[in-house]
């Protein structure tokens, strides 16, 4: 009989973490790709593993609804602080009531309509004396 | 499997695990990540005014900005211009502000940059605010003692402010910044007379735009005690008037000559006492000429 051992299986799961990882690389080049060149894939994956973990703290952990709070960071930022809707969102994250997947769904629909879609780029004013 | 964005089967090209690949090319209308399908995103980009506090809290109150010479209110800490050409560079400028901010440094974003698909949003961070009011008290006594100077200065930015206090409603100070002052009262020739301090004269406050920010310090009256010794000799046929001997004290360390005052020999002094402890004793140190009979005694004592 062939046993898989707990550590065979922490290898694997980390394969499958870097594939989906990859994929959501993939994907934010593709839909945001201003937001890529600004951050670097470096900083890209950065902010997806941020998700996983952040998302993690309110028990979103499904790869749809991580795929979805990765968009709205990317789009928002990752505390939403660009969105006219992020007190709501703050507290619809961490609302333990609805399924994850439902609360990202609503999450998106809401803080999307807004903005037609669009990220939302903050702008840089220049460093005071200079 | 099937592909969530178009729906059809995929292939799978396993390297390590399943790695399943749609080989169907996606129009220009993919949904994004997730399960909700949007439409097309705008071409045209936007610019969008934020302004918040300094908290990071949306600012309820409508404030003017100006973008491409068309000027909007801020509702619910938002203004739009939407859409906008992209490829041009906008002048972003933000009205007079409410009192209960404090006037921003930076007021316009200049070559504020729109892109394609975009909204470009401008923050504008407003402090709010504080004001403060310092009282200096007399003892238990209600308000404040009046024309007491009064300094404020900053401790992180160079605001210093100078004020009087007003009887009753003590000195107020108002549009300074968030965060810790050094607060300082102090008193000119006449008043050092008339009070002492009890306490500190410098304390150090921390302004929050949301608190009364009431500093109070406190006088006390200073009391004059005086004190008359009626000095005398034993001689044997009865006592004499000890004219010109000498009485010193232990606290305050003052000696006095004693003098004819119509037909007693007294010596006065006069002893400032700025405690809130009443005093009811004084040492005497000595009593020159010694080794004589000499005697005195208290005669009177005159509190102010």
């Amino acid at each position: 009989m062939l046993t898989i051992r707990q550590s065979q299986l922490d290898i694997f799961s980390g394969f499958r973490q870097k594939i989906w990882e990859d994929r959501m690389v993939d994907i934010v080049a593709r839909d945001y790709p201003n937001r890529y060149l600004e951050f670097g894939e470096p900083k890209v994956r950065q902010s997806i593993q941020f998700a996983v973990k952040r998302g993690g703290e309110f028990g979103i952990d499904t790869e749809t609804s991580i795929a979805v709070l990765i968009e709205l960071m990317i789009a928002f930022g990752q505390e939403f602080e660009l969105s006219p809707e992020r007190a709501w969102a703050r507290r619809m994250m961490a609302n333990p009531a609805a399924p994850p997947d439902l609360r990202l769904h609503l999450m998106r629909d809401r803080m999307m309509t807004a903005t037609h879609g669009r990220p939302v780029v903050a702008h840089k004013f220049p460093a005071a004396g200079k | 499997m099937l592909c969530k964005i178009c729906n059809k089967e995929m292939e799978n090209q396993p390297a390590t695990v399943d790695n399943w690949v749609c080989k169907e090319k996606h129009g220009g209308t993919q949904p994004k990540v997730g399960a909700a399908v949007l439409s097309c995103p705008l071409a045209k980009g936007a610019i969008w005014v934020h302004v918040i506090d300094d908290d990071g809290e949306d600012v309820p109150d409508a404030i003017q900005a100006t973008v491409a010479g068309t000027e909007k209110s801020t509702v619910a800490a938002f203004a739009s211009w939407d859409p906008l050409d992209d490829a041009k560079k906008y002048r972003v400028a933000i009205g007079t502000l409410p009192d209960a901010f404090l006037p921003l440094a930076v007021t316009t974003a200049e070559d504020v940059v729109v892109r394609k698909g975009e909204i470009t949003s401008v923050q504008f961070v407003l402090e709010r605010a504080a004001k403060m009011t310092v009282i200096v008290k007399a003892g238990d006594a209600p308000g404040s003692i009046e024309d007491i100077k009064i300094d404020v200065a900053a401790t992180e930015t160079a605001d210093k402010r100078t004020g009087k206090t007003v009887k009753t409603t003590g000195a107020p100070f108002t549009k300074l910044r968030k965060g810790p002052h050094t607060v300082t009262f102090t008193l000119d020739e006449p008043q050092k007379k008339k009070y002492w301090i009890d306490g500190d004269a410098t304390k150090t406050w921390n302004v929050v735009p949301t608190g009364p920010n009431i500093v109070e310090f406190t006088l006390q009256l200073i009391t004059k005690i005086e004190l008359k010794f009626h000095i005398q000799e034993k001689i044997p046929t009865g006592l004499k008037e000890l004219e010109g001997a000498k009485i010193k004290l232990k606290e305050p360390a003052e000696e006095k000559t004693a003098a004819l005052d119509e037909t007693k020999a007294i010596a006065k002094f006069e002893i400032v006492v700025a405690s809130k402890t009443p005093q009811s004793a004084v040492d005497v140190l000595s009593l020159t000429p010694d080794g004589t009979d000499a005697m005195y005694e208290v005669v009177e004592i005159v509190s102010a």
